[in-house]
């Protein structure tokens, strides 16, 4: 628990974070909330574990999403969430929790595709009788987007997917919020590029 | 800005971005599978209970022990009646009876002989008396005799 106790500070600036006229800004109170809630874990609450799952299940799902076929995700993040749930401990220091769950999910990614044999994907087109209406096919820009650099393909599809804004992605992933800004400027740009001549094929 | 919809979903929709919002709305995360927090409270559960099987193990090896040594020593002693006999006589109260081969005489272990190998036999007679061969000794008539060997008198006394 030292490592909790080394947040104290935090803690004691965040006690004002439940007062309206609070002057302390949100991410402050967004830290102690997570520490909160990674100390009432480390102790085995497993309703905290839950409220740790519903804020940071999203995350990992894009994250994965970028690099596994859909039909696998959710079995890889309930995955996630059961190597956090054993290696919590193993966190030295939580306010950099969301960098390190991002790294257990990308390990999972890379694990999943060292033992798992090559498959692919089958279009909405065929899986759906919907499809055929939509002009864009999901599966299919999904593998566009998967083939962009990973830090433009996770970005795009935490933002596009999961429905995160750019400032959630930041503090969720630990990343600082320009370089996810710079990120979904980028990626966008070469998935414009890409869908284009995709199209003129 | 253009950008800004993309940034924070503030400002003009940029249609494209839209469009792409749309399709991918069915791969969104959904929670489908039950809350972790439950399970993990159940593997808890377990785990706190499996922390001690080994001792629990241990403790069933040395009860089987425990109890396997108290019958087989139980069988031995059966084996052998005048160790029982002899067991039984010391573990009896003072001057309790059991029955002899003969009849008209009883056996019970002299409260005043220290030797405890020393089988007081008496009549019947002396049996009622017991207790009161302080009082009135001229009553007692017993005869001592050695256990190993029945026949040898050991001693022979009458008082009064």
């Amino acid at each position: 628990m030292q490592k909790f106790e080394a947040a104290t500070e935090l803690f004691l600036v965040a006690e004002n974070c439940h007062q309206e006229d609070s002057k302390v800004d949100t991410r402050t109170c967004a830290q102690h909330r997570l520490l909160s809630l990674l100390e009432a874990v480390s102790r085995g609450d497993g309703d905290a574990f839950n409220q740790l799952y519903k804020l940071y299940a999203p995350m990992v799902h894009g994250i994965l999403l970028a690099r596994v076929p859909a039909k696998d995700v959710d079995d890889l993040v309930q995955e996630v969430f059961i190597t956090v749930h054993t290696k919590l401990k193993s966190l030295r220091e939580p306010l950099a929790f969301g960098g390190w769950l991002s790294t257990l999910a990308r390990n999972h990614a890379h694990d999943f595709h060292r033992h798992s044999r090559a498959t692919e994907e089958i279009p909405q087109s065929l899986a759906s009788p919907r499809a055929p209406h939509s002009a864009i096919d999901a599966a299919e820009i999904m593998a566009i987007i998967r083939s962009l650099p990973d830090a433009y393909s996770e970005t795009l599809t935490l933002r596009l997917v999961e429905g995160l804004t750019g400032p959630e992605i930041a503090e969720l992933t630990g990343l600082t919020p320009a370089s996810v800004r710079v990120n979904l400027s980028r990626g966008m740009k070469l998935l414009r590029e890409k869908l284009r001549m995709e199209k003129r094929v | 800005m253009k950008d800004d919809y993309l940034w924070d979903g503030s400002g003009e929709p940029d249609p494209e971005v839209k469009q792409l919002e749309e399709a991918f709305s069915s791969l969104r995360f959904e929670m489908k599978a039950p809350p972790l927090g439950n399970v993990f409270n159940h593997v808890r559960r377990q785990r706190s209970v499996g922390r001690y099987y080994p001792t629990l193990a241990v403790a069933a090896a040395i009860t089987i022990a425990v109890m396997a040594g108290a019958l087989l020593t139980r069988i031995n002693f059966k084996a052998l009646p005048d160790a029982s006999i002899t067991q039984s006589y010391k573990s009896e109260p003072e001057s309790q009876l059991i029955h002899s081969q003969q009849p008209n005489q009883r056996e019970f272990v002299d409260p005043v002989a220290k030797d405890t190998d020393l089988i007081i036999r008496a009549d019947k007679r002396d049996v009622q008396l017991r207790g009161k061969r302080s009082k009135n000794k001229s009553d007692n008539f017993v005869r001592r005799e050695r256990r190993q060997d029945p026949s040898t008198v050991v001693l022979l006394e009458a008082f009064g």
